[in-house]
């Protein structure tokens, strides 16, 4: 199994374990990672919000790039797999988009026509690699750990761009989480935003939003949060400590990275992961397994 | 078909507490959600409140969370919950807004929303054509907004709105796509003052989660909100954290190819933005002791060829001029 690496910016900067459990996963399941060092920012529907053609055009040179290696693209981002999936599907449903589009990235010397395809990890470990596969993989399993797997909501909306499981009722996530042997728990909150993408513009709603979150899986007794995405992950984890004083929230809920959970069960050590950089520590919580 | 219906009872001025009731029923395959309610206030128990008239997803009257998504219940076949899986049809009022009785909500703060748009054509007077004549308009020049005239109100999208659950500020993507209705109608003559009031309704609250993209008459106010965002950064209106945001993260990645994350929020709060700057010092901190801080600029990610990214920005640009 061989696929396009897209990392994103955060897995780069400010969540720089993501990236690496990433790769240390992939070791263990046989997996490889052609890293594309020269793929752009997806853009995160912010240069949308600027010039819809101008993130239409980077994404296009990250597809084509994709496409000429003969790989489809595995990103570890909610935020990537929305915007690379909504403005592929913009491209293949609009051919005269898609010519002008290639127009900009002739001089580039690169062409798209269209036939990459864009999964975010979780899809890549549930549908290709599958459940059983990875189940034999399983050398320290998850038992007696409960977890709230976190989908988020740009993962499983627009479902034309996504497709890869119900937004109304999702179930791989969860699916994944049995194959590790831990317990999957069912909360009001799973596929409900994080507030991240405002945490800039206003931290009040953001941070109330992710209080939330936390508070939802804690009522569910969830032991920890998993999530597929570091943008998720800054506003549960990194940010997690400021968010509950500012809104006088007492829940602490550690909150680890899809690749970090699916590691430690196929093996990896706690430092190959890199659990050291999460803010809210798991050892608690993951001693007990 | 049988079905179990976990209806939300709850008359706040005699229960302490909401509650869950259980109905069983034997309905017919295609009967929707609505069918399910009516039949219960028929033959079960007529004092269960919920709104409805239509039945055909035309007057927006019966918006419920079911299993925990909004929906028009009379669009909506019991036999679609039951094929994703639902062994119940767990149904509550919707969100954002207080419970009157049982399935009905006060709307008030959803029509001040609507009403703080200004839902109405603001035409130039010098403009208007005689009483005797219509102020005519081309299909071509609606189409900006064609989608946002099949709203019918229904609040689907607020009641799914993850920013709207906690801040009644927000003017939520009902309102916010109305907004988009008048703004880019070609007849309008308060386009400017319009997009300079959006800035404080919540423009830039939005927080891109796309659960309003599943409205029931696939007006897409997620979209809709994208393209205000747009309309008025070119308008000029760009003093406010929103588009600086917006603005600082498409040249950060104009420079290198990557986000700057660690500059985008300096230069979003403002570098001369003191007590803005010294409010976030504990969380940069935090992150830097983690080794979760990136230094801006000299620890800056950036692609193989940031040329040819700039190159596209250009080439992107000089098109438009086009």
């Amino acid at each position: 199994m061989k696929y396009a690496y897209f990392t994103g910016c955060v897995a780069k900067g400010t969540c720089p374990e993501l990236h690496h459990s990433t790769v240390e996963l992939a070791k263990v399941l046989g997996i490889d990672l052609w890293e594309m060092t020269d793929a752009t920012c997806c853009g995160a529907g912010v240069i949308r919000d600027e010039n819809p053609e101008l993130q239409i055009a980077l994404n296009a040179r990250t597809f084509a790039m994709a496409e000429a290696s003969g790989m489809d693209i595995v990103n570890i981002c909610s935020t990537c797999q929305q915007n690379l999936g909504q403005d592929n599907r913009a491209m293949r449903e609009d051919p005269a988009l898609l010519e002008r589009t290639n127009g900009v990235l002739a001089q580039s010397g690169l062409h798209y026509s269209g036939k990459t395809q864009v999964k975010n990890l979780l899809w890549v470990l549930v549908g290709d690699y599958g459940l059983d596969r990875l189940k034999e993989k399983v050398v320290r399993p998850l038992t007696g750990l409960r977890v709230a797997s976190y989908y988020g909501c740009q993962l499983l909306r627009p479902v034309e761009d996504t497709g890869y499981d119900d937004p109304d009722n999702p179930t791989s996530f969860d699916k994944l989480v049995e194959a590790l042997g831990a317990t999957p728990v069912d909360y009001a909150g799973k596929t409900r935003c994080c507030g991240f993408h405002i945490l800039t513009v206003n931290e009040d709603t953001s941070t109330k939003m992710a209080v939330k979150r936390l508070e939802e899986a804690e009522e569910a007794e969830a032991d920890i949060m998993v999530t597929p995405c570091p943008l998720c992950h800054t506003s549960l984890d990194a940010y997690q400590p400021r968010a509950t004083r500012m809104q006088g929230s007492s829940v602490r809920m550690p909150v680890l990275h899809l690749s970090q959970l699916v590691g430690l069960a196929v093996g990896l050590e706690s430092s190959d992961v890199q659990l050291n950089k999460l803010m809210v520590s798991p050892q608690g919580a993951l001693s007990r397994v | 078909m049988k079905s179990t219906f976990l209806i939300q009872r709850y008359v706040p001025e005699v229960d302490s507490a909401p509650h869950m009731e259980r109905y069983e029923m034997d309905l017919w395959d295609e009967a929707t959600i609505l069918d399910g309610l009516l039949a219960i206030k028929d033959q079960r128990d007529d004092s269960l409140a919920f709104r409805r008239a239509c039945r055909h997803a035309i007057c927006g009257s019966c918006t419920m969370v079911v299993n925990g998504y909004s929906k028009l219940v009379c669009k909506t076949a019991i036999a679609s919950e039951v094929k994703r899986g639902r062994k119940e049809l767990r149904i509550t009022p919707m969100r954002t807004m207080r419970v009157v009785k049982d399935l009905v909500v006060d709307m008030a703060p959803f029509w001040k929303h609507f009403r703080d748009m200004e839902p109405w054509l603001q035409p130039d007077p010098k403009k208007v054509p005689p009483p005797n004549e219509e102020y005519r308009v081309t299909p071509e020049k609606l189409a900006p907004s064609r989608k946002d005239l099949n709203c019918i109100q229904c609040a689907v999208c607020v009641s799914d709105c993850g920013v709207a659950e906690v801040d009644s500020h927000f003017a939520g993507p009902m309102a916010l796509a109305k907004a988009h209705r008048f703004v880019t109608d070609p007849r309008d003559s308060k386009r400017k003052e319009r997009l300079q009031a959006l800035v404080d309704l919540g423009l830039w609250d939005c927080a891109h989660a796309y659960n309003c993209m599943e409205c029931p008459k696939h007006v897409d106010p997620a979209m809709a909100i994208a393209d205000l965002r747009r309309i008025s950064v070119q308008a000029g209106i760009t003093n406010n954290l929103g588009a600086r945001h917006s603005n600082v993260f498409t040249k950060s990645v104009g420079r290198t190819g990557r986000l700057d994350e660690s500059m985008l929020v300096l230069q979003t709060v403002g570098l001369t933005n003191i007590p803005g700057q010294i409010r976030n010092g504990p969380q940069g901190l935090r992150m830097l002791m983690k080794g979760k801080l990136p230094l801006p600029m000299v620890q800056q990610e950036r692609v193989d060829n940031p040329k040819e990214v700039r190159r596209i920005y250009e080439a992107v640009a000089s098109g438009e001029e086009r």
